[in-house]
């Protein structure tokens, strides 16, 4: 906009707090009383400040022509911010001050109308952003041939799928005369090679408009941003520059990759029992797989020796089993794994293996890593179970 | 390059936008008018274009109903609508208050219709309740062609009260979309409300000269009439179409400032609690 200072700035997020009301009750009465007290509170100024922010005393300010990453955990309060900014949401306390028409990015699955088409709903963006007839018709064409969905630009959107959806989107945004584009997510979604592309169309965006963007991946996230807000439970955790800021989030979560190795026994049908200390095994009887051999512990270690609970990324794991079978002259078969709680996939297993040598006290089994993708923190859980030959 | 959209907001808890004023929400309505023009159009289009059963079910849905109570209170009960065969007055109601019904519930759920939208983009809200009016008014236009249909063969006389009726269809127009605003208003905090809402309608149907005509009340309990608006709307509407005089200009005066308040003070409680949507639902 011509009338737009250079030095201004477009974005200014003032001790910005948020806390979405919640009702206790399920009955109506309550609702509407609640309703009408929050209305209330609202044009009364009397909300006052409680626990459960989602947003704690935010505070940046943005430059036009500005890339800034949001990256945080789930429930870190991103998609609140990116509400706040797009306008649809009002903060609890402080102030919001957008300068310049936002473009948000309509992502996963999510037209502006669902009955219309894809083109129709571009058309329908354009109208929103402002745009005349006219104008709108320069870019259409331009936005449809970015998009590349083929005959599907005249099927109604609710017909896509996320993908298609999102490319339409990320499209229309793209080639709209926002000011401040605010993308969520929508990166994950395309394949590969749209991937590559609206990369490169953010980058050209970049030199003419100012973009918000939130990512978990922080690949993309270092590729594009020259700024990264990192927000943490609500509060900023750290402002700067992306390649500094990026790499103290990346520590902190490899620092938590294996955090609470939690070590169990399995046998052939009980469950594994939590254990509170650190590293500490479980006490396993493994009387229904095999009476003749009982698994003593399973004790987690870093590779010092000592028992641990967390493990930074690409750090030794020592885990020692210990057993006790009555026939020393037996041949002991046993299998060691590493399964990821959440997922229930195996990280890593040796399995079946032939412990040489029964009088060792030591026998050492090689762990293979499986798939382990290590872009969040897993809790983890190690089992063995043990049988002779 | 045409500034349509307000450039620069400013949002904070202590907000000047809940106290705009009506003045100042419609104004910033206006600004959005391409948008809302595209958005109307189109979906007119898509609800009757020929691949889609929007005109069909425009069509049937007062004519199927009206058949329910031709059968209930034709044949079995027996009302009396007077020089008027129950046939034409049932449909010429029916069509009615297919748009109220519509304009009511629709209007209450287009905000968790279109919640994507919602949560995402800023634009007025209003928009929605106000396009299912629109949308609304192409299947109260087909009905009106029914309706004419209808005259043409039971060979009904034209009458100069017959323009009259477009001042009861304005007054339910304007209490409809209000209740549309109200309903809409309080989904964001009681969303089984539309689990709610047929029932009420459906109630509102009975206590309203809708399905029979108001002569059928007995004269003692017609005064309570007065308390519905809905009534002189509806009675005033069978009137100048069906039977050639209008004899509640009083009470539909009286329906005309209560439509009016509501619809006024429904849409300022629509804004109020329109920054609940995004939150809440």
């Amino acid at each position: 906009m011509t009338n737009l200072q250079v030095t201004e700035d477009v974005v200014l997020v003032e001790n910005v707090y948020k806390q979405y009301q919640t009702f206790k009750g399920m009955r109506m009465r309550n609702a509407v009383q609640e309703a009408l007290t929050y209305i209330r509170e609202q044009s009364k100024r009397k909300t006052k400040p409680e626990q459960r922010y989602v947003l704690k005393d935010v505070s940046f300010r943005m430059k036009p022509g500005e890339t800034l990453g949001l990256i945080g955990h789930n429930g870190s309060g991103k998609t609140t911010l990116m509400r706040l900014l797009a306008g649809v949401s009002l903060p609890t306390q402080g102030r919001v001050r957008v300068v310049g028409r936002v473009q948000p990015l309509l992502s996963l699955g999510a037209g502006f109308h669902n009955e219309l088409t894809g083109r129709q709903n571009i058309y329908l963006n354009c109208t929103l952003m402002g745009l005349d007839m006219s104008q709108t018709k320069e870019r259409i064409e331009k936005i449809i041939a970015f998009a590349d969905i083929g005959d599907y630009i005249d099927v109604p959107v609710k017909r896509y799928s996320s993908g298609m959806m999102s490319r339409v989107g990320f499209s229309a945004a793209v080639h709209m005369n926002a000011d401040i584009i605010l993308i969520d997510e929508v990166m994950a979604v395309g394949d590969y090679s749209f991937n590559v592309k609206s990369t490169a169309a953010i980058r050209e965006y970049i030199q003419r408009g100012t973009v918000v963007l939130v990512s978990h991946d922080v690949n993309t996230m270092e590729r594009i941003c020259e700024r990264v807000i990192w927000l943490d439970r609500g509060e900023v955790r750290a402002d700067g520059q992306a390649t500094q800021v990026l790499h103290e989030y990346t520590q902190s979560q490899q620092r938590s990759v294996v955090a609470t190795a939690q070590a169990a026994a399995k046998t052939a049908d009980s469950k594994p029992k939590e254990n509170k200390a650190p590293g500490d095994g479980v006490m396993v009887t493994n009387d229904h797989f095999d009476p003749d051999v009982t698994i003593k512990s399973v004790r987690v270690l870093g590779g010092d020796g000592n028992p641990r609970n967390e493990f930074a990324f690409n750090e030794d794991v020592v885990i020692r089993v210990q057993i006790e079978f009555a026939n020393p002259k037996a041949n002991v078969r046993m299998t060691v794994g590493i399964v990821d709680i959440d997922t229930k996939a195996t990280i890593s297993i040796c399995d079946n293996q032939l412990l040489e040598t029964p009088d060792m006290l030591h026998g050492w089994l090689n762990l293979k890593p499986a798939s382990l993708k290590l872009n969040c923190a897993r809790e983890i859980l190690v089992f063995a179970l043990a049988w002779l030959i | 390059m045409k500034n349509l959209i307000s450039s620069t907001y400013i949002f904070e808890a202590e907000n000047n936008h809940l106290k705009r004023g009506l003045w100042g929400h419609l104004v910033f309505a206006a600004r959005y008018w391409p948008f809302f023009a595209y958005w109307v159009r189109r979906t007119i289009i898509a609800r009757y274009s020929s691949t889609s059963v929007g005109l069909l079910w425009a069509i049937f849905q007062p004519l199927l109903s009206s058949l329910v109570y031709l059968f209930v209170f034709s044949l079995v009960m027996r009302v009396s609508t007077g020089p008027v065969p129950y046939g034409l007055f049932i449909v010429t109601s029916m069509v009615l208050w297919t748009y109220f019904n519509r304009i009511v519930f629709s209007g209450a759920s287009s905000i968790i219709t279109n919640l994507d939208i919602i949560t995402r983009v800023r634009f007025p809200r209003e928009f929605l309740p106000l396009a299912v009016v629109a949308e609304s008014l192409v299947d109260l236009f087909f009905g009106t062609i029914i309706i004419a249909i209808m005259f043409v063969i039971h060979g009904h006389p034209l009458t100069p009260y017959m323009l009259l009726a477009i001042w009861p269809f304005l007054v339910l127009t304007a209490f409809g979309l209000g209740l549309g605003f109200i309903f809409a208003g309080l989904t964001s905090s009681v969303r089984d409300l539309l689990q709610v809402l047929p029932m009420l309608i459906q109630l509102s149907l009975y206590m309203t000269p809708v399905i029979y005509p108001i002569t059928a009340v007995p004269p003692t309990i017609q005064s309570f009439f007065v308390v519905n608006p809905l009534a002189p709307i509806f009675a005033a509407w069978q009137e100048t179409l069906l039977y050639g005089q209008f004899t509640v200009a009083g009470p539909l005066l009286l329906s005309t400032v209560v439509s009016l308040i509501v619809l006024t003070l429904g849409y300022l409680f629509f804004k109020r609690s329109e920054w609940l949507f995004a939150d809440r639902l």
